[in-house]
């Protein structure tokens, strides 16, 4: 994973394209297409149920505008709802058995999954376009109880858990893309950890697109159980291409009694190039509950990639005493347009939430934070911070802060800052004349900037996090 | 099915439209009537919005969509009356509007002074209006104003006098509508301190949609009192747009303490090099009341700076909503602007939204903004009790003080006083009804 | 005057911190407590004074009010005041667009009308104030200035001399009054104390240090180690404790 984000090339480094057999179901989506995926994921029928409900209601929408970025419409009958590799169709029985090159393509990502070079603290999921290739580490998972396995697998080994809690953090009538989503979902990953276990070791997804004309719809859930804990950490890239690709995920987290799950993101998907030709639009929909008393979820995300970002990572406290975090760094160039932010919703009693975002705009691109908090009638002593801070490099870009504060009980105390800065040439003349080059200059005003968020990530996420952003500023100044 | 974006008006609005173009035929010529027509058919196409459309999402309208109104009909007014109004100075250059209709028999209008007053409808072509989005509300004002005037001050004037801008708003059993609508324009180097009021006489409700537009040319300074104390029943809907040029500067006080349901859209558009405003607010609201502050502040243009001290008290069931916008245009470098807003919840079924928003687009700027809700401080009200203040005296001191911040700002010890009242009055009534 | 019998106290929820304090104090002395950091001081004078931050756990206090002994710890932090309690606090409160004139002249008539006293007029008020500033060294100005709001902690310090001299409580408590403040303030400020003392009052200072001790000699001095007072004596204490360490204390004792 280090190397996938260590990239100094000016270019996507991941932009590269797999030559493997894809096997692909024909343009468009309709009931058919909607249970020829539930069949070849061989799902259990509450599943298809709970797709078919969700595309009629989905058929009467209309998309959402509301966000402040600009697309053309787009043509849902034009995209791919599966693709898979075709060598995934006979469903290995282990890592051993899948597909060579789609093994060097996670390589090549920086995320070897063979025994011998896989991480040793991180249990991988390698996500392909629309199935899983396989998920490493999970023996010693299982011997403490901890599932962790593609959604697919999930759903044919354990699906009392998916029918317990799929759809009750997101419910498929949530939104247009939620409802997307719940009817076409291929892949993603399933956490669950048993009263009382620490995972001792961070997991992880990797998200890769790779055929072309196609969505990704991945479908995470993560389930703590009383006293659990678990740091998941998920990365994803896709090939460059002058298409728009539609990445719509839903990422469900529920938090049980004294529970406490740490989600941490690097999204580095295609962004698009200087003229805004192509890229993802990275459409997703995350929301975590903290379902039970003292329970916790943390959401970190460094968003670097992807020609749209529209997403709100929120958390319903639920439980008393609960606490919700957002820290988000989001830097766009290019021509690359952010909407993004969090959403706490206070509901127990003396629950806390805390919002710390770092907005970072260059070149042609605009990025907007955009927030909600709030606390109703009964969520006594409910505690807010937040601060959404903006940085501008270069004067064609834009840098918005759209926070919604909505208090209904007295006892709340509820505070939001904003800021708006830049990285300004006396600045750098100013580092460069006590010896540092412009990029170390850079790095360690953007480290400045950034890091109450990058603390928060894991320690090897942190470093590479840096670097990643070192990258993408390094052609938008000076 | 969800729910439209807006709901069409009631067929009065049309009724409203015909009586004032037979009514105005006389004194308009043919493109003034024409321009009203213009004006209603944009208000009837935008209709009334609902809560889906975003400058609307706190403040419920709807039901001006239904609801019938009277013209308003300007009551008998006596000199007496209008100098027991809040705000009235005898010494003031006073201008009294009933109902929306000039009464130039109880203004003030010294002799030398060199502010000029221009009815509206003798104006050959009124001042175009700056399209306002999503406020449909300006275009029914252009549509079916009855009255109006242009005041003026020539290049390098200051008059001798505060000048004060009354409106009397009469109440009567039907609910009465009103389109009050005020230009003021103060030339180059101009300077004046304007205080507008708005008033009702009588407990009745009515339903006034007041428009404002105020010029500052280059280097102009205006000191702009804004006082909304319409009587619990009433609505209110403010919507004043301000342009200034270069180096001009504003400082106003947007204070509101009455009506059912209060709107004032507050636009400034720094359209200069070094324009400044600063915009202080205070919005107190008890009962089932609702009050909305809407501020945008435009930099169009290179080194302009813009502050804003926005706070509301909220009490009982009432509702508040601060939606306040800072745009950066891409031209606008070395931008500097600040913007606050706090309120203080004093019941635990007073619902406060905030919405400070920020828009950026140039680099080269100095911007921030904070929002905060919440209680009396328990330090505060500790260290108060530690020196003999009981709790219900230490609360009401300390709520006063939290208005006395923005209050403090006004230069003119008088006008505070005068707003002071108006928060003692508001106190005293809470706690009438506490006790 | 004021008499602790086994007082118990902690932050609400919280541990412990003090742990039996027994102390007396009459009309007409001067006490000091000293102690190192986390001994319970500060406690103290808030659990005193009836700070919400903190609950007491076991013992009693009785606070003299017209020579009857009351139960302070059933009285509210107002009713304190008003019975003639005042805590000069460490860090003193900053109360935004509440002038230093109506919050004095609100406390003032507050306890003027608790203690049977008429209250005085605005004008008759305002000679009070000027005649007092003079005693801390403030000018007019002050008064129209918000509560402690851009005080310097000099400022404030003797802001809260002032407010001493005005409501001129019978027990007046320092907390750490001497911290943080320059020399001149320090002068200033022990000054005001020392005249603001009389046979009929009694202050208790805490105080970590004695630079303030060094204006004001106390007639008892109280070691508080470990939310107990382990050492009681006269002014020779203070200067022992100053010579040779809070070490020499616990050792000693």
């Amino acid at each position: 994973m280090n190397d996938a984000l260590a990239n100094r090339d000016k270019e996507y480094k991941y932009g590269f394209v797999t030559d493997v057999e894809t096997e692909k179901f024909p343009k468009g989506v309709n009931e058919d297409v909607v249970r020829a995926i539930s069949k070849r994921k061989e799902e259990p029928d509450f599943l298809l149920e709970f797709r078919l409900k969700a595309f009629r209601w989905w058929q009467e929408q209309t998309p959402p505008h509301w966000a402040h970025v600009e697309f053309p419409p787009i043509d849902f009958q034009d995209i791919h709802y599966y693709a898979a590799p075709k060598s995934m169709a006979d469903a290995p029985q282990s890592l051993d058995d899948v597909d060579p090159e789609l093994l060097r393509t996670f390589d090549r990502l920086g995320v070897p999954l063979h025994e011998r070079e896989r991480l040793a603290g991180v249990a991988v999921d390698a996500v392909f376009d629309s199935v899983s290739v396989g998920t490493t580490h999970q023996d010693i998972l299982a011997e403490m109880g901890v599932i962790f396995c593609s959604f697919s697998e999930a759903a044919r080994k354990h699906p009392e858990l998916i029918k317990r809690y799929l759809g009750t953090v997101v419910p498929p009538r949530d939104n247009f893309y939620a409802a997307l989503n719940s009817a076409v979902f291929s892949d993603g990953s399933f956490v669950f950890i048993p009263k009382g276990v620490h995972c001792p070791i961070d997991l992880s997804t990797y998200f890769r697109i790779n055929a072309s004309n196609t969505g990704q719809f991945e479908r995470t859930l993560i389930v703590a159980e009383e006293g659990a804990s678990v740091s998941y950490v998920e990365g994803c890239t896709a090939p460059m291409r002058d298409e728009n690709q539609l990445h719509a995920a839903i990422v469900e987290l529920i938090a049980l009694d004294d529970a406490s799950i740490k989600y941490s993101t690097v999204q580095n998907w295609y962004g698009g190039d200087e003229n805004g030709r192509g890229g993802i639009y990275n459409f997703v929909v995350k929301r975590g509950r903290c379902e039970g008393a003292r329970s916790k979820i943390s959401w970190t995300q460094v968003e670097a990639g992807s020609a749209i970002t529209w997403k709100y990572p929120s958390v319903i406290l639920k439980g008393d005493d609960s606490v919700g975090e957002f820290y988000s760094v989001a830097l766009t160039n290019n021509k690359m347009q952010a909407d993004t932010g969090t959403k706490m919703v206070h509901i127990g009693k003396n629950t806390s939430s805390t919002i710390i975002s770092k907005g970072i705009s260059c070149d042609g691109s605009r990025n907007s934070y955009r927030g909600l908090v709030k606390v109703t009638p009964g969520a006594d002593n409910a505690r807010n911070y937040s601060q959404c801070d903006s940085m501008l490099v270069g004067s064609d870009c834009e840098a918005n802060t759209f926070p919604y504060l909505e208090i209904n009980n007295q006892s709340a105390v509820i505070e939001h800052e904003a800021t708006t800065s830049r990285i300004s040439d006396d600045q750098l003349f100013y580092l460069q004349s006590r010896g540092l080059d412009s990029e170390e200059a850079i790095s360690l005003l953007v480290n400045g900037f950034c890091k109450d968020v990058f603390k928060t990530l894991p320690l090897e996420f942190s470093v590479e996090a840096v670097k990643l952003l070192e990258m993408k500023l390094e052609d938008s100044v000076g | 099915m969800k729910r439209p974006r807006a709901i069409t008006p009631d067929a009065h609005y049309a009724d409203q439209l015909s009586a004032v173009l037979e009514a105005m035929a006389p004194c308009e010529s043919a493109g003034q009537l024409a321009a009203r027509q213009a004006a209603f058919d944009r208000f009837m196409e935008q209709g009334i919005p609902t809560r889906r459309v975003e400058a609307w999402k706190y403040t419920d309208v709807t039901r001006l969509a239904e609801e019938v109104f009277a013209p308003a009909a300007p009551a008998p007014l006596t000199a007496e009356t209008v100098t027991g109004l809040p705000l009235y100075h005898p010494e003031d250059e006073t201008v009294v509007f009933a109902s929306g209709i000039l009464q130039p028999g109880l203004s003030r209008h010294p002799e030398g002074s060199v502010l000029e007053l221009h009815p509206l409808h003798t104006m050959p072509d009124p001042t175009a209006p700056v399209p306002i989005h999503d406020n449909p509300f300006v275009d029914l004002n252009h549509a079916l104003w009855r009255d109006g005037a242009l005041l003026r001050l020539p290049p390098s004037t200051t008059p001798a006098q505060r000048i004060h801008v009354l409106f009397v708003h009469a109440t009567a059993a039907t609910p009465t509508l009103s389109h009050p609508r005020l230009l003021i324009d103060l030339g180059e180097h101009a300077t004046a301190e304007i205080a507008i009021t708005h008033v009702t006489l009588g407990d009745k409700a009515c339903f006034n949609n007041a428009t404002l537009d105020i010029t500052l040319q280059p280097g102009a300074h205006l000191e702009l009192v804004y006082t909304q104390v319409l009587n619990q029943a009433s609505t209110h809907l403010g919507t004043t747009t301000i342009t200034q040029q270069r180096d001009s500067t504003l400082h106003a006080m947007d204070f509101s303490a009455g009506s059912a349901l209060a709107r004032h859209s507050l636009s400034v558009a720094l359209a200069g090099e070094g324009a400044s405003a600063s915009l202080d607010g205070l919005y107190i609201v008890q009962g089932r009341q609702h009050v909305d502050a809407h501020t945008c502040i435009q930099h169009q243009q290179p080194n302009g700076s813009s502050r804003q001290l926005y706070k509301g008290i909220l009490d009982d069931r009432a509702t508040a909503a601060f939606s306040g916008l800072v745009r950066v245009h891409p031209g606008a470098t070395g931008t500097d602007a600040q913007q606050m807003n706090r309120n203080l919840l004093l019941s635990n079924d007073a619902l406060a939204n905030s919405k400070p928003q920020l828009e950026i687009s140039n680099d080269d700027v100095r911007c921030t903004h904070g929002a905060t809700v919440g209680r009396l401080d328990d330090l505060e009200l500790f260290y108060l009790a530690s020196r003999g203040i009981d709790p219900t005296a230490a609360r009401d001191m300390l709520s006063r003080g939290f208005a006395e911040e923005v209050l403090y700002r006004l230069p003119d010890t008088q006008r505070h006083a005068d707003l002071h009242a108006i928060l003692n009055r508001t106190f005293e009534k809470n706690d009438d009804t506490t006790t | 005057m004021l008499k602790i019998r086994e007082l118990k106290a902690r932050v609400v929820d919280g541990p412990e911190i003090l742990k039996g304090i027994n102390l007396d104090v009459n009309a007409g002395e001067i006490h000091a407590v000293m102690g190192p950091n986390g001994s319970g001081k500060s406690t103290l004078s808030r659990v005193l004074a009836g700070h919400p931050d903190y609950e007491v756990t076991g013992g009693a206090v009785t606070f003299e009010i017209n020579r009857e002994a009351q139960d302070l710890l059933a009285m509210e932090a107002h009713e304190r005041a008003r019975a003639g309690m005042f805590l000069a606090f460490q860090y003193p409160v900053e109360v935004p667009g509440v002038s230093n004139t109506v919050f004095l002249r609100a406390a003032f008539n507050a306890i003027c009308r608790a203690q049977g006293v008429p209250p005085v007029d605005a004008f008759d008020f305002r000679d009070l104030l000027t005649e007092k500033l003079a005693l801390i060294g403030m000018d007019d100005s002050y008064l129209e200035r918000p509560v402690n709001l851009d005080f310097s902690g000099g400022e404030k310090k003797r802001n809260e001399i002032l407010q001493m001299a005005i409501l001129a409580p019978r027990l007046a408590i320092l907390d750490e009054t001497d911290s943080g403040l320059d020399v001149d303030s320090l002068r200033i400020v022990s000054e005001g104390v020392k005249q603001l003392s009389t046979p009929h009052n009694a202050t208790l200072m805490i105080t970590h240090y004695q630079r303030m001790l060094q204006y004001i000699t106390p007639d008892f001095v109280h070691v508080l180690m470990d939310g107990q007072i382990v050492k009681s004596g006269d002014h020779t204490l203070a200067e022992a404790v100053e010579t040779r360490g809070y070490d020499w204390v616990k050792d000693a004792a």
